[in-house]
């Protein structure tokens, strides 16, 4: 801490004792560290998807087309790291290009949610007036819809591929990323700084980036994240109920969907491998997205003024 | 100690700032509020004019439309020779160099995200003043002269600040366009007493500094009167009285301004003991009285205040008053 | 009026836990309240004072704070005493009104079932007496129409109204000490007379003690028989309050009160500001907490904290070099204001 220096007055610093907390709190590195966990999901997320980008430059076995050389149903053996399906396909290779179904889903469906969702959020709450309200309760009248029966109809409909299944989960996103930003960013448009930008001759294109948008990173973030997870789920769902991506293209949720008769041994054979390393992969993309979006808020969360 | 180089208002020539008959609406139909229901005032070039005047009754709102980020919904405002309420939404912009305001609250007043050296030098990008190795010259510069230091400080955020930091650098961001008119709304209302005299005592030196014009929005009566030349009471959406400060506060005309000054309290055991001169609370601004808002509650009220609208009129030199039978009469 | 000696703290220390070091809220406050009087708690935030009216009451959580010293109610040790204990006392002995009204008052409970609520469990009334005595109580702290303001929620009152209905509540069960936390802090000029003048009626009529806490000048010192002045966790002032603004002693109390502009100055008299800023109360400096802001600072002042003492009688302050000392010479002059930036 400095001492006030009376010779020099542009030292001078009235901060309040609780605000010094606050200031040396920020300072402080140790007060504000996401946590080994957050770093080892944040890794697990990064392996995922960099194994499913560069699947096709990595040593593995075809996932569509099986060996019939190797064993069928077999564990996992030094051969086939998570052992074989009942078509003689390497597991492990088509959990790798499956997460890129996932993935794409995912994070596309997220994508696309926010930009349908997230930007006429931001504008429609910052302006207000009519459009605010129809969009309101337009977002309203959407998420009653149950969205998963809607999704199934369309898919059954317009037919199954990767683009139009992240287009329409994508869609149905949106309303509720659009409510999530739309109270952001009202908590912000409200404050004196946006009134101080206003009065400063800002445009409105700029308060609206400059201003709220860094504002409400965090929770935009976050929330995408959780987004994400549950577009994975999703996803999941539809291709247990054979409404995603047509086979042989692996997806999680197809694999699941293949495995789930050899639990029980209904075709003669029982595999439980089918069904567990899916499942795990899903379980675990889940967990780490959901633990990033957690701590992310946390750290945000903390950064702010506390009073 | 007086400080004596007290910039006295040049006389007789056009004024800065001219409202007239503004009136201010929420709302619509039967829930409309009319925060400001006419009012009509004039600042001239250097002065400073206070308005003061108790919660609701519409000071914000004025010093709001008056910077433009409030809608008037009738009057004209007049800014040297432009006619605000009459302008383009471009022109607007422009005009907004020109007329600044600093909030109340100083934590809310800044972008928690965006270090401090980037929000004072805010205006100069959005306006495209200079190059960009001179806004940050010119920021530091005008961060060092309301005293924060910009070496030490510029980077940092403001939650790494004091209330009465973050209201200086609110103070630098508004004059780094260098502004004619200054509207101050609540300025120090949120500080502690210490440093609000400090925020007060560089505020005057600010504005002999630049020769600013500024309106100071407040509610405590000993520091409107510190820092204004004139002093203008409001009640309710309308104006009640404008005079010079010491002027008023000596000889106030209008019965509000006394139950004010009567209710005051002053730090010394001596003052005559502050007595409650005004009962009940203020009507409804969505249901104000018929004639003259303030007849509820005023001792003086007759027949006269139900039906008739006083209108302002001078009693003395800059001294007018809103009143059917102001004191003394 | 009694006389009696109702509260008597002695050398109060509370400190918070905080992850870097015990933060030193409270320092050595020692301070005596009689029946029937009131007694003034003055300082800036950061002072301390709020902190200490909670651990007087003690509402401070158990948990994260330190608490020693003595406090004594009515002579019974209560510092640090069980929740049980205390239950017994608040309300019905001490009461407190808080700042803000909204923020204190229940926001989803109409306002009568809250005056109700102290007289049910502590009065024992049945719902019908209790009903009886708010509408009472109502009308004593001046709310016009109480019965149909008793099933108002708290949202539907002003700022004025909802801190009558906090007097209110304090009230109820007729405590015989009222601390009041800055009670009129963000009312309206004319709303803060009526509220003062509530508090003043109602201690007469009640023959109640007040302990006044705010950080506005002008509030105590018409109002008050007695003034603490604090500073940085400490009292570094304490006297009559005549006594306290004719002769004070505290060079902090006169740079308070020379930093407060006043109606009765005439407009553009410059201010004579508080430089610095308060100490760090993790790690409070040696010597005098005021010293590196005091205009009158000498070596002795930065080394060696002074004592609170009695000088004269009932006025008693902690400074090496008082403005009253009686030896003119011994008092350093100031120093020049500094120029303001």
């Amino acid at each position: 801490m400095s001492s006030v220096s009376l010779t020099n007055p542009t030292n001078e610093a009235f901060a309040d004792i609780k605000e010094e907390i606050t200031a040396e709190e920020a300072a402080d590195p140790t007060k504000r560290k996401l946590g080994v966990l957050f770093w080892i999901c944040v890794g697990w997320i990064v392996l995922v998807a960099f194994a499913a980008t560069f699947a096709s430059l990595l040593p593995l076995p075809n996932p569509n087309l099986g060996n019939y050389n190797s064993v069928q149903n077999a564990g996992p053996s030094w051969g086939h790291l998570l052992g074989t399906d009942d078509l003689y396909r390497d597991i492990f290779s088509r959990l790798i290009y499956g997460a890129r179904v996932s993935l794409v889903v995912g994070f596309g469906g997220a994508l696309i949610g926010l930009i349908v969702g997230g930007i006429p959020a931001m504008i429609s709450a910052y302006r207000r007036g009519r459009i605010d309200t129809a969009l309101n309760t337009g977002s309203y009248v959407v998420l009653a819809f149950p969205a998963i029966v809607a999704v199934i109809a369309i898919v059954s409909f317009w037919g199954k591929s990767l683009f139009k299944i992240t287009l329409i989960i994508g869609l149905f996103a949106a309303p509720l990323i659009f409510r999530v930003v739309r109270a952001s960013t009202l908590s912000y448009a409200t404050r004196d700084f946006v009134l101080a930008a206003k009065a400063l001759g800002a445009s409105d294109t700029r308060i609206l980036s400059r201003e709220i948008l860094p504002n409400i990173m965090p929770t935009i973030v976050s929330f995408g994240l959780i987004a994400v997870a549950t577009i994975v789920v999703l996803e999941g769902s539809l291709a247990f109920l054979g409404l995603s991506v047509p086979p042989p293209t692996p997806s999680w949720g197809n694999m699941l969907n293949e495995g789930s008769s050899l639990l029980t041994g209904a075709k003669g054979q029982t595999n439980p491998w089918l069904v567990i390393f899916p499942a795990s992969a899903m379980f675990l993309l889940l967990i780490s997205l959901n633990v990033v979006a957690d701590k992310l808020r946390a750290y945000f969360d903390v950064t702010e003024i506390k009073l | 100690m007086t400080d004596t180089t007290v910039d006295t208002p040049t006389v007789a020539t056009d004024p800065l700032l001219s409202v007239e008959d503004l009136h201010v609406s929420f709302g619509r139909g039967n829930a409309t509020v009319q925060a400001v229901a006419g009012i009509t005032f004039s600042m001239q070039q250097g002065e400073t004019l206070g308005l003061v005047g108790e919660s609701g009754c519409g000071k914000s709102t004025t010093g709001r439309a008056i910077v433009q980020v409030e809608k008037a919904t009738s009057g004209r405002i007049t800014f040297g020779e432009t006619e605000l309420t009459s302008l383009s939404r471009g022109d607007l912009r422009t005009l907004r160099t020109q007329v600044q305001m600093i909030f109340q609250d100083p934590i809310s007043s800044l972008n928690p995200r965006r270090r401090v050296i980037d929000i004072v030098s805010e205006p100069l990008t959005i306006w495209k003043i200079g190059s960009k190795e001179e806004r940050v010259e010119t920021s530091r510069a005008m961060l060092d002269q309301v005293g924060i230091d910009p070496y030490v400080n510029g980077s940092r955020r403001p939650r790494e600040f004091s209330g009465g930091q973050c209201q200086r650098i609110s103070i630098a961001r508004a004059l780094v366009l260098k502004p004619k008119l200054l509207v101050c709304d609540e300025i120090v209302s949120a500080l502690d007493v210490s440093v609000q005299a400090q925020i007060l005592n560089l505020l005057q030196d600010l504005k002999r500094e630049y020769d600013l014009t500024v309106l100071f929005i407040a509610h405590d009566l000993a520091v409107v009167k510190n820092v204004s030349d004139r002093v203008a009471v409001m009640y309710l959406g309308r104006l009640c009285e404008i005079a010079p400060s010491d002027l008023l506060y000596e000889t106030p005309a209008h019965h509000y301004t006394a139950a004010l000054l009567a209710s005051a309290v002053e730090p010394d055991p001596e003052a005559p003991r502050t007595v409650a001169a005004l009962t009940g609370e203020p009507p409804s601004p969505i249901n104000p009285p018929s004639g003259c808002r303030f007849r509820t509650r005023c001792p003086r009220a007759e027949a006269r205040c139900t039906e008739e609208v006083p209108e302002m009129r001078e009693i003395g030199p800059g001294h007018q008053v809103a009143c059917h039978f102001p004191i003394g009469t | 009026m009694s006389g009696r000696r109702l509260l008597d703290v002695e050398d109060l220390h509370v400190s918070f836990a905080t992850s870097r070091g015990p933060l030193r809220a409270v320092q050595g406050v020692s301070l005596t309240l009689d029946q029937g009087k009131t007694l003034g708690i003055v300082g800036e935030s950061g002072s301390g004072k709020t902190v200490l009216s909670r651990a007087i009451m003690g509402l401070l959580h158990r948990a994260s704070t330190t608490q020693t010293g003595s406090v004594r109610y009515d002579g019974t040790e209560i510092l640090n005493a069980p929740n049980d204990d205390l239950r017994k006392l608040w309300s019905t002995h001490i009461a407190m009104v808080f700042q803000d009204p909204m923020t204190s008052l229940n926001p989803v409970q109409r306002i009568g079932n809250q005056i109700t609520e102290p007289l049910k469990i502590h009065l024992n009334l049945s719902k019908g007496e209790a009903k009886e005595t708010a509408l009472s109580l109502l009308m004593q702290v001046g709310i016009p129409s109480p019965v149909e303001r008793y099933e108002a929620y708290p949202f539907e009152l002003s700022g004025g109204m909802r801190q009558r209905v906090m007097i209110a509540i304090a009230l109820a069960c007729a405590p015989r000490l009222l601390m009041a936390d800055e009670p009129t802090t963000g009312l309206d000029v004319t709303v803060q007379a009526q509220i003062l003048d509530l508090l003043s009626q109602l201690q007469h009529e009640r023959d109640m003690a007040m302990i006044l806490v705010t950080h506005d000048l002008g509030v105590v010192a018409t109002r008050t028989d007695e003034i603490i002045v604090m500073y940085a966790g400490n009292v570094v002032e304490r006297a009559p309050t005549n006594v306290l603004f004719k002769s004070m002693a505290m060079p902090y109390t006169e740079a308070l009160l020379k930093s407060t502009p006043r109606i009765a100055e005439p407009s553009h008299t410059r201010l004579t500001a508080i430089e610095g800023r308060p100490p760090d109360l993790l790690n409070p400096p040696s010597g005098c907490p005021f010293s590196p802001r005091c205009p009158y600072a000498q070596e002795k002042c930065h080394l060696e904290k002074p004592p609170l003492v009695e000088a004269a009688p009932g006025h008693s302050y902690a400074c090496w070099y008082p403005l009253t000392a009686s030896d003119p010479a011994s008092r350093p002059s100031p120093r020049p204001d500094p120029v303001q930036v």
